[in-house]
């Protein structure tokens, strides 16, 4: 383990401590809204997880063993709605507040109170949304994608899913907002947008990004809403509208959001490989140039999550086309990630073995992704666990494994103490194995021709099923693993202090502030040397 | 508001030496982030982004309306 033992003397700076109500509630510093955030998306990830275990477990076996249809399918759009708004966008929005500031040099978020404004909205809204399991007729059970008409024949339940869509989305933008106006504004003194460190840059496209679709699908849904409940017929064919119009409203939200979730992954696991490498990140200028090049792609490839609905040729091949030019930047990152470990003084400390695991399996579902992208191809692959299994590859061992990957390079900075890392060894093993006995499989089921989101299966389908669910299981439990880890890393149960530059070859402005970051942090300009960028210096 | 000690720019100081030429001074002392410019910075981008979010929001729903 690399720690250094720099003794910079730690105050929090505090002249009266605020109460718990003050500082949890009504606080408006960006490390305890970070924390805030943090803890929230783990306790979704908890729930999303286990509405994953009622879904897995009901998939055991052919036949109808636990649950009924109509509660499976509440389960999948649950799951798919929890997972995406409540565990995986809000941790980098957890992530981006801890660190952005520390990160670029600034004293905080440019608007605090917007900051504590668009965390408290979240807690409210899943209230919201998972109160309508409660309500007569269940929760939503159309898909996370809520295409009409099916949609439209939910109970009033539907309403409250709506309201609860738009407060997240509400608070996505004014966080987007906020990390714009903080990057673009408060970064130190001589910290051009090219010498800023990857995760920042990252994170201001992403929020870009936001800013640029989440009003598109609350339009989308304010739509759906009129069309249920006040009579108008936007996508309601029986009035004269168009359902398909839906669907290609919501993918041009809806295939932005897939790089919302994994921008910011591409930045943690860019700011970890370089240090468990001991050598600056290969190709810089390169990562943010691709970075911005995927997130321009991200509008013009929508359609191919349609291609089965009867597009003209033409449609679909632009799509398909322009889907595949995705992998040409996405390659830059792969290279240079491998790039920079290469001929590095690598050790494999937790979070290094995430970001590893994370680029090796991240490749796997951008593989997968491709020949979705094929047109003829995905006439067969449409709609079955191959898409599943795709984009879980992506998310769980992409977003979720870099997710991972932060905490545990971040965990010391955030607590003063190390974490146990035997035991966050066991996590990433556990994880790593379990997860791909738990998606790899779901590829031949795709393929054999299994269809998505249905509770019951041909028998044929038993064993690659039956496999999934105990990797599925292992996981869930691998998870608590971590849940351990966090909490007793937080208490300093390892009694391991660490100083200011937790990792021997960490560099950026993070790892100059003690440890435990103190509540206050550049409340002066800080100085920086270029030599000291994770980047190495780009000045020359 | 802000009470300060040892701040992260005295850690820097530390690690690499006293030549830090915007240490010790304010925010708004440095000239570079005077407190009314970075104000005005913040409060213009505000503007746009909501502006672009509000445009996005309706002008979606405008074109599918028209669209039918």
């Amino acid at each position: 383990m690399a720690t250094d033992t720099a003794t910079t003397v730690h105050d929090d700076g505090h002249e009266h401590a605020p109460s718990f109500i003050d500082r949890w509630f009504f606080g408006t510093n960006h490390k305890d809204i970070g924390t805030l955030y943090l803890l929230f998306s783990l306790a979704m990830f908890l729930i999303g997880g286990a509405m994953a275990m009622i879904i897995r477990a009901e998939l055991f076996m052919p036949g109808m063993q636990i649950v009924n249809p109509e509660f499976f399918n509440q389960m999948t759009t649950m799951h798919a709605l929890v997972m995406i708004f409540g565990a995986v966008m809000p941790a980098f929005v957890g992530l981006a507040n801890w660190m952005l500031p520390l990160m670029i040099g600034a004293p905080d978020m440019a608007l605090p109170r917007l900051n504590n404004l668009s965390f408290w909205i979240l807690p409210f809204a899943f209230l919201i949304m998972l109160s309508t399991l409660f309500m007569e007729g269940g929760g939503p059970a159309g898909g996370w994608t809520l295409y009409p008409p099916l949609s439209l024949q939910q109970g009033n339940s539907m309403a409250f899913v709506i309201f609860a869509i738009h407060m997240m989305g509400l608070s996505s933008i004014m966080g987007a907002i906020n990390i714009i106006a903080t990057v673009l504004n408060m970064r130190a003194p001589g910290m051009d947008l090219l010498k800023m460190p990857i995760f920042p840059w990252t994170w201001l496209i992403t929020a870009f990004l936001l800013i640029g679709v989440m009003p598109v699908l609350a339009g989308a849904i304010t739509m759906l809403l009129t069309d249920k409940f006040f009579l108008t017929s936007f996508f309601n064919a029986a009035g004269g509208g168009d359902p398909v119009m839906y669907q290609h409203i919501f993918w041009f939200f809806g295939h932005p959001e897939v790089y919302i979730m994994i921008l910011p992954a591409f930045g943690v696991v860019s700011e970890i490989i370089p240090t468990f490498s001991r050598k600056p990140l290969f190709g810089y200028q390169a990562m943010v140039y691709a970075t911005a090049s995927i997130a321009f792609l991200s509008f013009i490839v929508w359609a191919h999550h349609m291609f089965t609905v009867g597009m003209p040729l033409g449609g679909e091949l632009f799509f398909m086309y322009a889907t595949m030019l995705i992998a040409v930047p996405t390659g830059v990152k792969v290279f240079n990630w491998v790039s920079t470990m290469w001929q590095g003084s690598l050790t494999f400390e937790t979070p290094m073995l995430f970001a590893i695991g994370f680029v090796v399996m991240f490749t796997i579902g951008g593989f997968s992704g491709l020949m979705l992208a094929i047109v003829p191809a995905d006439y067969q692959y449409h709609d079955t666990y191959f898409v599943v299994a795709h984009f879980h590859y992506v998310l769980v061992t992409g977003s979720v494994f870099a997710l991972m990957a932060g905490a545990y390079y971040w965990l010391p900075k955030w607590t003063g103490y190390m974490y146990n890392e035997t035991l966050g060894k066991w996590h990433f093993w556990l994880s790593t194995i379990f997860v791909n006995l738990l998606f790899f499989p779901q590829h031949f089921l795709g393929l054999a021709g299994m269809p998505r989101r249905i509770p019951d299966y041909n028998i044929a389908f038993s064993d690659f099923n039956m496999i999934s669910s105990i990797g599925g299981f292992g996981f869930g439990l691998a998870q608590l693993l971590f849940v351990y880890v966090v909490w007793s890393c937080a208490r300093g149960r390892s009694g391991i202090k660490v100083g200011d530059r937790v990792w021997e070859g960490a560099r950026g402005l993070e790892w100059t502030v003690p440890s435990p970051a103190p509540h206050h942090t550049f409340t002066t300009p800080p100085k920086f040397d270029d030599r000291d960028l994770a980047h190495g210096d780009v000045s020359h | 508001m802000i009470a300060t000690s040892p701040t992260a720019t005295s850690a820097i100081d530390a690690e690499h030496g006293a030549d830090s030429a915007g240490a010790g001074l304010s925010w708004q002392e440095t000239g570079l982030m005077s407190d009314k410019k970075n104000t005005r910075g913040i409060r213009r981008t505000v503007t746009v982004l909501v502006i672009v979010a509000l445009l996005v929001y309706l002008g979606f729903m405008w074109q599918t309306a028209i669209s039918q």
